[in-house]
């Protein structure tokens, strides 16, 4: 019946609740997913963690070379955050924070707790692997980091623990001649949980050659996942027609994608096909024009 | 009967106290605790926007917000926007453009178009208006009077501002 | 481009605003579940999760334990109060004949098996979870094709069935020179009105009170009180608006019956709100259907054999069906006509009504074949209809009361910019775009149904009427205030309309597009009964000046109109809740239909086969359009229903439990805003002194017949590839 609601006012607070409350526990910040998953019985917790008064996680900053976006921090400040703009390196996250649900729900949903909720098709996760980010987890015994591609297990699941927080997912400054570009299809053109989703990143040497290539994918495998053979291909050379159709192709060999309602494995493919060479197509666009 | 919790909401400039239980969603209490009906119920999963209210101005889909999550915080409601001597601009651009049918999902549509409004002064383009309202479903369909009406409200605040 | 208000030209009414415009912007406008009753207890549905068999026991202990629950209804304990469970097509006034928490048997899945009454929704909810039930299961059967499903005639099951014919058919197809042989498949879909399915019933001594969004207020008065055994005078059903319907909520429910009862029961006003999850299965739906259609034409594009065949799916006990080919038949000019519709029986909730019941999934079959045969011959589409209009139906040799449909195309095709296709399919390109632009006929039959009205005028100028029609979305407060004011000479300002409660004189149904000629025509009959009675002949006279210098406080009259052709008695149904329409088809001199014309340009991505509408022009004539800009709203939400049906909206299934597996509007997809791009709606001038005295024909479900047909030519015309089972998939473009 129901479930108690405990409001942390700290990060200690948050964890130690967790922990004296068992796995039964579960945490809260905006809610997007939670409450729909306790409506539904996906879901059945006891209690409820309130996260989201807590101080100090909320919003995006950038010091030292690095952007450090707090765990709390709202889709719709990602989607209008200036240094993510379109004309920066950064414009792939834009493009994602914005087709994450509705209006509504980029005013509500977390970056924390997109992360943390782990799907498979979740937007924000392809551009953030694809920018190298990593993520901390505090727990009642201290503070982990890791890299974001060995958070996920598998669809809803992560390697968190029950009472660990992720606090905050931080990423280092692209090189110069970088870009990242996010594409997304679904069967309509906004409310729609991803049916693939590419997110590219290029670096290029001053000579037009490829020195550090990303692929990531979302809804493609049981979890986000990079396509490391396409990343591969296109290292080193000049990413011309050619290689990045090869490289497309190579990033068939990483995915593993489903068969349901909302579309077949064999188009899932397609998608992965036709989407990576334009993802990338897009990042050097941009870092054309950004030279230019 | 089960243990409810006090709880003061701040509910288009008045206060108001209820007694809820904490799974209870601001939804739920504004609707069956506090009357105010003009925030309709139907998905209970964000995916339609018909219960949107602002919360601190901005658009949320009050049936998966927890009621004790907007403690402390400005909730407006279709009812709290305008009076009945001067309605907001944006309800008077539904009226002239009759963006209107069935009506179930004006309030959601209003509410996330002040929201959007006001993240965007200035003149935002039929596109950016689409994909602003597209958490918001109409049945009927009036999309096209819908982004018609907040073109208008839009263009006519850039105005005002200028 | 932005429109405010269309004009109005020719012989239309002027483009109010809204009457209930104002209070709906500002969330005054209470919708059912909005309406506030005292001390309400709250009520949860349990619902089956086999598709056949039966419940072999019931445990309620875990769900009486939860705290604030009130009473649970079962089989156990509700079998024998619900009396009756009519179908409305067999004169009674329900969506199923199927009658929950009657006996153990569960008929489909989703049934409901179990009510839960509490103090709280949420505690319903929690207990109603709680309900632990067995079941000994048999295998369902889905849909066509799988095993058990059991086909009938139509005119084997309903005796006033008729299968449209005419001439030899197999004689003209045989020697036909150009040859359509085609089967087409449309889907399962659901209304998903945005309102959900909810009812509260209140209890006041023997009178109840049912809260309900319907679009039949005397149906549901008389069908609550038949199926709880009480007189319809106990029974007043209260629904001033409604946050759209589309068909789902006209006819009785077995909900309506339960929350009564649950009322009477736990002594207090119970609330229902089903999920939206539920509402795929404790309503109605669109069934999906088969048609196979041949046609035969000699080299130079003219009819001469049209054979249309329809498979439907229904429900085990009911024989409900649609039954297009009653228009799809009297379309074109042709000689030798079959048809046959037969219906097989599934182990599904029974089907119902959906925006635009016969015609939509029908005119699919039809005006993709017309295409169809266009490319065989190689004539332009539009063309080969203009080569077989007719102003008579060929079935009876029938004239058209009107039949504008060549001026939509031509209308529709200028503004669309027809001319600037290439005929090839795959021809035309726009980068790495394919674009397509394809067309199609739309149609519906204009029908009416007797109504009664009372029209009240004061002498400080207000008028004021009065009639148990209902508002969905429709804009019948608009269009009914506008008819009395016009009528009498009273501004528009001044007329007030009061609708959606069963203590007001009795309406319609508002179903297939009749509301606006079966209520105006009453209510102008009421006025006019009011200038006869002022002595006040001529139109232009001042009625108001009258009332004064008879030195009257007030007038008023009670009309009740009934159509020209409807059988007897049609007017006591209507006082005891069904409507017995005539017009469309059914009249035994005339036929009477509205047309319009719909153009669909389709771009689809030549990689991942994504498609996009850009552009939908449609061009209708429906008669008299009392109010242009309510007209130009419906055609305009038509046109997107259409589209939406085409490429989104399916109900999918899973055959081998015979369940629904998109239960949601995260799954089941209705377009959304950024889906829809540019969208014209031209309404032609039409008057027609036959259909009914004020000449209005219907158009709430014209505008999305053309549709699904206009999309799939398009994509046809874009690929080369012909799509004849709807949605339009990305995958099957791709095969």
């Amino acid at each position: 019946m129901g479930f108690a609601l405990h409001e942390a006012k700290t990060l200690a607070e948050a964890t130690m609740l967790a922990r004296d409350l068992g796995p039964d526990a579960m945490f809260i910040a905006g809610g997007t997913d939670l409450i729909i998953q306790i409506n539904r019985r996906v879901n059945t917790p006891r209690d409820v963690i309130d996260l989201s008064r807590i101080a100090g996680l909320s919003g995006i900053s950038h010091a030292g070379g690095v952007f450090r976006i707090g765990a709390l921090t709202k889709h719709k400040t990602v989607e209008t955050y200036p240094a993510f703009g379109f004309g920066t390196p950064y414009a792939g996250l834009r493009e994602a924070a914005r087709v994450v649900g509705g209006h509504q729900i980029r005013n509500q949903g977390t970056v924390g707790g997109n992360l943390a909720n782990a799907s498979p098709a979740a937007d924000l996760i392809p551009p953030l692997l694809a920018l190298d980010a990593e993520l901390d987890l505090v727990g009642p015994s201290g503070t982990r980091t890791l890299p974001l591609n060995a958070f996920f297990l598998g669809p809803r699941r992560s390697v968190r623990a029950h009472d660990e927080i992720i606090t905050e997912v931080r990423f280092r400054d692209l090189p110069p001649l970088s870009a990242i570009a996010f594409l997304k299809a679904g069967r309509r053109k906004a409310m729609e949980i991803s049916i693939i989703s590419v997110a590219a990143r290029l670096t290029l040497e001053a000579d037009g050659r490829c020195r550090d290539a990303r692929i990531a994918l979302g809804a493609a495998a049981p979890t986000p996942i990079r396509a490391r053979e396409a990343e591969a291909l296109l290292e080193g050379g000049v990413p011309d027609e050619g290689v990045v159709a090869m490289s497309a192709r190579a990033a068939l060999t990483s995915v593993s994608p489903i068969d349901d309602v909302r579309a077949s494995s064999e188009y899932r493919r397609l998608l992965v096909a036709a989407l990576v060479p334009r993802a990338l197509k897009i990042c050097i666009d941009r870092i054309k024009s950004a030279r230019s | 009967m089960t243990f409810r919790n006090a709880l003061t909401l701040n509910i288009n400039g008045s206060e108001h106290e209820v007694f809820i239980e904490p799974h209870w969603t601001l939804l739920d209490v504004l609707r069956r605790e506090i009357g105010l009906t003009g925030t309709k119920e139907n998905c209970i999963e964000a995916e339609c926007g018909v219960c949107t209210v602002l919360l601190d101005g901005k658009a949320v889909c009050s049936c998966i917000l927890l009621a004790m999550q907007a403690a402390g915080r400005s909730i407006t409601t279709i009812e709290g926007l305008g009076t009945p001597d001067a309605l907001d601009p944006l309800q008077v651009a539904f009226l002239k453009h009759g963006a209107v049918q069935c009506g179930y999902c004006i309030p959601g549509m209003i509410l996330t178009a002040k929201s959007f409004l006001a993240e965007h002064p200035g003149t935002p383009t039929r596109h950016e208006i689409r994909e602003a309202i597209s958490g918001t479903l109409c049945r009927c369909t009036g999309y096209q009077k819908i982004i018609d009406a907040i073109a208008d409200a839009g263009a006519e605040g850039a105005q005002a501002a200028s | 481009m932005s429109v405010e208000a269309p004009a109005a030209t020719g012989n239309m009414g002027e483009p109010h605003p809204r009457f209930d415009a104002r209070l709906k912007v500002t969330g005054g406008a209470r919708y059912a579940s909005d309406m506030p009753v005292d001390n309400p207890a709250y009520a949860y549905l349990v619902t089956s999760a086999i598709a056949r068999g039966r419940i072999v026991s019931i445990n309620l202990g875990e769900a009486q334990n939860v705290p604030g629950v009130l009473h649970i209804m079962t089989h156990e304990n509700t079998s024998k109060d619900v009396k009756d469970s009519k179908l409305f097509s067999d004169g009674g006034f329900s969506g199923t004949s199927i009658i929950p928490l009657q006996s153990d048997k569960v008929w489909h899945d989703g049934q409901i098996v179990a009510v839960v009454v509490a103090e709280t929704y949420e505690a319903a909810r929690e207990a109603g979870y709680r309900v632990k039930i067995e079941y000994e299961a048999e295998q369902p059967s889905a849909t066509f094709e799988s095993n058990g499903v059991q086909v009938q005639a139509a005119a084997d099951v309903k005796k006033t069935h008729e299968d449209p014919k005419v001439g030899d058919f197999d004689g003209a197809f045989a020697s036909a020179e150009v040859k359509v042989d085609a089967t087409y498949f449309t889907p399962t879909q659901h209304h998903n009105p945005i309102e959900l399915f909810t009812t509260t019933c209140a209890w006041a001594g023997d009178k109840l009170t049912v809260y309900e969004p319907s679009q039949t207020m005397y149906g549901m008065k008389n069908g609550i009180a038949s199926q709880l055994g009480i007189e319809p005078e106990q029974v007043r059903v209260v629904s001033n608006f409604v946050g759209g319907a589309f068909g789902s909520k006209g006819s009785l429910t077995p909900r309506t019956a339960l929350t009564a009862i649950a009322a009477r029961r736990v002594g207090r006003p119970v609330k229902l709100v089903a999920t939206r999850q539920q509402g795929f299965t404790i309503a109605t739906y669109r069934a999906e259907t088969k048609q196979r259609v041949r046609l035969g034409a000699s080299r130079d594009g003219k009819l001469t054999a049209l054979s249309h065949e329809g498979w439907e799916v229904t429900s085990r006990p009911d024989n409900y069906m649609v039954a297009g080919t009653d228009a799809t038949t009297r379309m074109y000019d042709v000689a030798n006509v079959q048809s046959k519709v037969s219906i097989v029986h599934a182990d599904r909730n029974t089907p119902g009504f959906m925006r635009s019941p016969p015609e939509l999934p029908y005119m699919f079959g039809l005006e993709s074949a017309i295409d169809e045969l266009a490319y065989a011959l190689d004539i332009d589409p539009i063309e080969l209809r203009r080569k077989n209009d007719t102003m008579k139906e060929p079935i009876k040799g029938l004239p058209y009361t009107s039949r504008s449909v060549m001026q939509c195309f031509d209308e529709g095709a200028k503004s669309f910019g027809w001319s600037k296709r290439e005929p090839k399919p795959g021809s035309m390109r726009d980068g790495d775009w394919l674009v397509g632009l394809g067309c199609a006929m739309s149609c519906y039959p204009t029908q009416m149904a007797p109504s009664s009205a009372r029209v009240r005028l004061s002498q400080n100028g207000e008028l004021r009427v009065e009639t148990a029609s209902h508002e969905i979305g429709n804009g019948a407060y608009t269009v009914i205030g506008q008819i009395a004011a016009e009528r009498l000479g009273v501004p528009y300002e001044k007329v007030s309309v009061v609708l959606g409660d069963s203590d007001y004189p009795a309406a319609p149904v508002s179903g297939g597009s009749i509301t606006t000629a079966s209520v105006c025509n009453c209510v102008a009959e009421a006025c006019d009964a009011i200038r006869a009675e002022l002595g006040i002949n001529d139109p232009k006279g001042d009625v108001l000046a009258a009332l004064k210098s008879r030195g009257r406080g007030a007038i008023e009259r009670y009309a009740e109109w009934t159509p020209k052709g409807v059988p007897d008695g049609a007017l006591a149904k209507l006082y005891s809740g069904q409507a017995m329409p005539t017009g469309g088809t059914k009249d035994k001199e005339r036929i009477m239909f509205a047309f319009g014309a719909e153009f669909i340009e389709v771009r689809v991505h030549q990689r991942t086969r994504e498609i996009r509408v850009p552009r939908i022009v449609g061009a209708f004539a429906a008669g008299r359009i009392v109010n242009p800009r309510t007209a130009r709203s419906q055609l305009m939400g038509g046109l997107i229903w259409g589209v939406s049906s085409a490429l989104h909206e399916a109900t999918e299934i899973d055959k081998r439990a015979a369940r629904y597996v998109n239960k949601d509007l995260a799954e089941y997809l209705v377009p959304v805003n950024a889906d829809i791009d540019q969208l014209e709606v031209f309404m032609i001038p039409e008057e027609d002194h036959e259909v009914n005295p004020l000449g209005i024909k219907g158009i709430g479900e014209l505008g999305n017949v053309g549709t699904n047909a206009a999309v799939a030519n398009a994509v046809y015309h874009a690929t080369g590839k012909r799509i004849r089972d709807l949605p339009i998939r990305l995958e099957t473009l791709l095969a």
